[in-house]
């Protein structure tokens, strides 16, 4: 299993050159269409909240599967990632600009972990200031978008109305880092797909379950 | 009256067994993460064919299936009502956790010897890993042995002193008929 997971944390490596270009849309005035678009990407999940999910991870082609525990609140991450049967295989405390990787039992190199889920994590699950949003319009779609912590853009489209999925970019020096879709029946999420241009692996995520309570502050320290 | 030793529980379940050719059951896997302060409760059956053919089906909160038949296995998803084999790349690793799984339900422990510490105290059966990396993973799996009926009532994978694994097994089904296409690792639903 280490090795399996070295080599996919080395494929990632090596394939994390090659990016994807990307066109910026045109700005748009509609501040209508605007504040509904914001309303729509804003608080779609709890500041705080838990949350179980099974994970497929497919990377060079070959696919891992994970029991994910996840705990947000505010800007801070707690991910768990375990086996099936058993035995944790990462575990990720996020807090504002500081990632660490509390536990590696596959001795993965962080940086993929680090800068790749994580990344994913904030994309999904970190909202951005309200005032930080603009309307724009891409191959005629009015789109949404916003400059996040770090400088890079989040793009957000919106389907057609009978789907109740987002999609969004995160585009950085005119490079798309990653997409996501997150799927949203009656209101509750229920998968998410990711796909990691800039780690070249992709994710599907089975949502479980989301309990919208503050999770124990505990989970956000560090604990020696 | 002298305590039963691992060697005399593996011969005696081995002989109360031989008769069980196949078995299915029913299981509840309880996955408590103490850090979370939570637990994820699966359910699914299991079927199990002599000498080594193992159907691990999750139905839920998820719905998957581990197929293992005699050396070989699939991992089947099902996403959006629609099954799907993945590609896994820990083919090798869950083969392994598989035919060490069937062997157990056969009360073949002798290659577990060479990997685990074991010890006994009725009705708990205790393998504790003798490689340092594996028990960094796993501290120790206890399997509770039902020596009335000769079954393993319980399997608990402890990572460590608060966090573990426990699979429950219930409503056991000896020698049932199953249907070949169960172990079949070319027909997908």
């Amino acid at each position: 299993m280490n090795k399996i997971l070295a080599l996919l944390a080395i494929s990632m490596l090596l394939f994390s050159c090659t990016q994807s270009k990307f066109v910026a849309p045109k700005s748009y005035e509609n501040s209508d269409l605007k504040r509904k678009y914001v309303q729509q990407v804003q608080g779609r999940f709890p500041e705080a909240f838990t949350s179980r999910q099974r994970i497929i991870l497919q990377v060079m082609g070959k696919e891992y599967d994970f029991i994910g525990f996840l705990a947000v609140r505010g800007d801070s991450i707690r991910a768990l990632a375990m086996n099936e049967f058993g035995g944790k295989i990462f575990d990720i405390l996020s807090t504002g600009k500081q990632s660490k990787l509390l536990t590696n039992a596959a001795k993965l190199p962080a940086k993929p972990i680090l800068d790749g889920v994580v990344g994913d994590l904030r994309l999904c699950f970190h909202p951005l200031p309200k005032s930080s949003f603009k309307l724009g319009l891409k191959v005629l779609k009015p789109v949404l978008t916003g400059i996040d912590d770090i400088g890079a853009m989040r793009l957000f489209e919106f389907p057609a109305e009978d789907r109740d999925t987002t999609h969004i970019q995160e585009i950085l020096k005119e490079r798309k880092l990653r997409e996501v879709d997150i799927r949203f029946e009656n209101g509750n999420p229920k998968t998410i797909e990711i796909v990691n241009h800039k780690w070249h692996y992709s994710m599907h995520i089975t949502i479980l379950d989301v309990k919208p309570e503050a999770p124990d502050a505990k989970l956000f320290e560090i604990t020696p | 009256m002298a305590a039963v030793t691992p060697q005399e529980l593996f011969t005696q379940f081995q002989q109360n067994t031989a008769q069980r050719a196949a078995f299915m059951a029913d299981f509840v896997q309880i996955r408590h993460v103490s850090l979370f302060m939570d637990e994820l409760k699966a359910e699914g059956t299991c079927w199990f064919e002599k000498p080594s053919k193992l159907r691990w089906e999750v139905t839920s909160p998820y719905h998957s299936v581990l197929i293992y038949s005699e050396g070989d296995m699939v991992r089947l998803e099902e996403r959006d009502g629609e099954w799907r084999e993945l590609d896994s790349g820990a083919k090798d690793m869950m083969s392994a956790v598989m035919e060490q799984i069937s062997g157990w339900m056969q009360g073949e422990f002798n290659e577990a010897s060479t990997m685990y510490e074991i010890s006994y105290a009725e009705p708990v059966l205790k393998l504790q890993p003798r490689n340092e990396e594996l028990r960094n993973l796993i501290q120790a799996i206890e399997l509770t042995i039902d020596t009335a009926k000769w079954r393993i009532t319980n399997v608990v994978i402890h990572e460590n002193e608060s966090d573990y694994v426990r699979i429950n097994f219930m409503d056991q089904v000896d020698n049932p008929s199953l249907d070949p296409s169960l172990f079949d690792l070319e027909a997908h639903e």
